[in-house]
């Protein structure tokens, strides 16, 4: 006859996962033992017990080929179809933010952030492979949102907010269904737990249904903004066009000597505010572009294409680029991003004299309160840094059009 | 009286579920409590139970968990509410099934 040992190991030798076969090892083990316990109750000697107790078992071989279909499922169907969630998700993530992506992710690579959100996807791939049921609905939404989130981060403190309240959620989630697997994995969980998965997946309903309207939210928003940004981009390249042709222009020398305000084509207000009515010499016209007042990444998108020519290199090349577009050297030196690499102050500053600069683009953050100062800086060419408003070149120059002095 | 294996093959798991809907019980608690209900019509080969048990679980009709009773630990089953429209939704279908075989039955 059968012995329990033999029973139990027959019938998991068709398992492979070992967590599984330790459940079943102990759940087999202990019917076999309250069973045995009966017949000895009723008179039965040990061994005897546990004979029949085997016996009522049945036949092992069917059960390990059913616990072996039951149990040895693959998951491959699973990870190739979470995987493909990510990979399409993030496309179209690169894909409907395309300038923004283009330029700042790929032509500067800007690594911590894509780190940061790929170790993310990584994270929620995890996840998924080890939960499959219930929670599992809410990584493609949960995605979405992280991915919308950073899409946003210029725009609002709220759904950087929300990006990080997302992820603690699935980070928390994660955590407790991976305890709550290595629990099921040694035998060991409780009603309590079984209490906590429930109200887990309360919430986690509640939370599909804020996400859901969250994601719509976002779409709607992204699409505005994009919408926004096209009319925005448009209006800057007409300007810069008109800018490239007019620069040099007879009617722009003229206009600028007797003192008057540049002869802007465009009739919209806001391409009007891009020619500062204050020029007074030839030598100090200054544009203000005002095409993004609220987020800096877009207004540097638009920058990079106004001025195609200085693609790929910084701010500090586009101002000094429009003084010097006869100076092939120096045009050379601009897009190796080398302009001012070994020269000192003096030197710096003898060559501005040198050249007469007629032309300087102003950056700004589109704030009033910066607008008025670079106003007020008739005579001065300033640069703001793009991530340090306090951080610029002034080049001051007298009311007489002489330079004396130079600031970092 | 003592059903064939084939009557018994497609329902044993509706009756787990209906035996589950009062009380969460461990695997051999389950057999004795269907055999007692059955008047021992219902004898399962006890081995048999489990992989129903745990194909209920995979289908999210039950769920389980680990309790230490008399130094002995028995993983309890607990019906879901899944598991409770699957069980109501396989009472109606036994009703309209035994009527239909009753009347053919009948009219023989």
């Amino acid at each position: 006859m059968m012995k329990k040992n033999d029973y139990i190991s027959t019938v998991l030798k068709g398992v492979n996962n070992e967590s599984k076969k330790k459940n079943i090892e102990a759940e087999l083990d202990s019917h076999i033992s309250d069973s045995k316990d009966f017949y000895e109750e009723i008179g039965y000697d040990d061994e005897e017990a546990e004979e029949i107790a085997v016996e009522r078992m049945g036949d092992a071989e069917p059960v390990a080929e059913q616990f072996a279909m039951i149990h040895n499922k693959s998951k491959f169907g699973t990870v190739i179809v979470t995987a493909l969630t990510f990979i399409i998700l993030y496309i179209i993530d690169l894909f409907s933010c395309y300038n923004y992506y283009i330029d700042n992710v790929f032509n500067n690579f800007e690594a911590g952030k894509l780190c940061v959100k790929l170790g993310i996807i990584i994270l929620l791939s995890f996840y998924a492979l080890h939960k499959k049921s219930n929670s599992l609905g809410l990584l493609p939404i949960g995605v979405l949102c992280i991915d919308l989130s950073y899409f946003q981060e210029g725009l609002s403190e709220t759904t950087i907010l929300l990006a990080v309240v997302t992820s603690i959620f699935i980070v928390s989630n994660s955590l407790f269904i991976f305890r709550y697997n290595y629990k099921i994995s040694q035998c060991k969980n409780s009603k309590k737990d079984l209490k906590i998965k429930h109200a887990l997946q309360i919430i986690n309903k509640i939370v599909v249904v804020i996400f859901i309207g969250l994601a719509i939210y976002f779409i709607a928003t992204a699409v505005t903004i994009l919408d926004e940004t096209a009319k925005n981009y448009e209006q800057a390249m007409y300007a810069g066009i008109e800018i490239e042709e007019n620069i040099f222009s007879e009617g722009i020398i003229k206009a600028t000597e007797k003192h008057e305000k540049y002869p802007s084509s465009s009739t919209t207000a806001d391409t009007e505010a891009l020619y500062n009515p204050t020029i007074t010499q030839f030598e100090n016209i200054y544009f203000t572009i005002d095409y993004s007042p609220k987020d800096e990444n877009w207004s540097e998108a638009f920058t990079m294409n106004l001025s195609p020519h200085i693609d790929g290199i910084n701010y500090m090349n586009i101002i000094v680029y429009s003084p010097f577009r006869e100076d092939t050297n120096m045009i050379d030196k601009a897009f190796k991003n080398d302009f001012f690499e070994g020269k000192n102050k003096q030197e710096i500053l003898s060559y501005l004299i040198e050249s007469k600069p007629i032309g300087l683009i102003i950056y700004t953050d589109g704030s009033e309160e910066n607008e008025m100062e670079a106003v007020r800086y008739t005579f001065h060419y300033k640069y703001y840094d793009y991530y340090n408003i306090n951080d610029y070149i002034s080049v001051k120059f007298d009311k007489d059009g002489n330079l004396v002095d130079i600031e970092y | 009286m003592k059903f064939s294996k084939e009557l018994l093959k497609g329902s044993t798991a509706t009756l787990v579920l209906s035996i589950l809907q009062n009380e969460d019980m461990y695997g051999y608690k389950i057999v004795k409590e269907l055999d007692k209900k059955s008047e021992g019509a219902f004898v399962l080969k006890e081995g048999t139970l489990y992989p129903i048990l745990h194909s209920l679980e995979g289908a999210g009709y039950v769920e389980s968990y680990w309790q230490i009773f008399d130094n002995r630990n028995r993983k309890y089953y607990h019906i879901t509410k899944k598991g409770l429209k699957q069980l109501i939704g396989k009472k109606e279908e036994w009703k309209e099934y035994s009527a239909s075989v009753n009347k053919v039955l009948n009219c023989v």
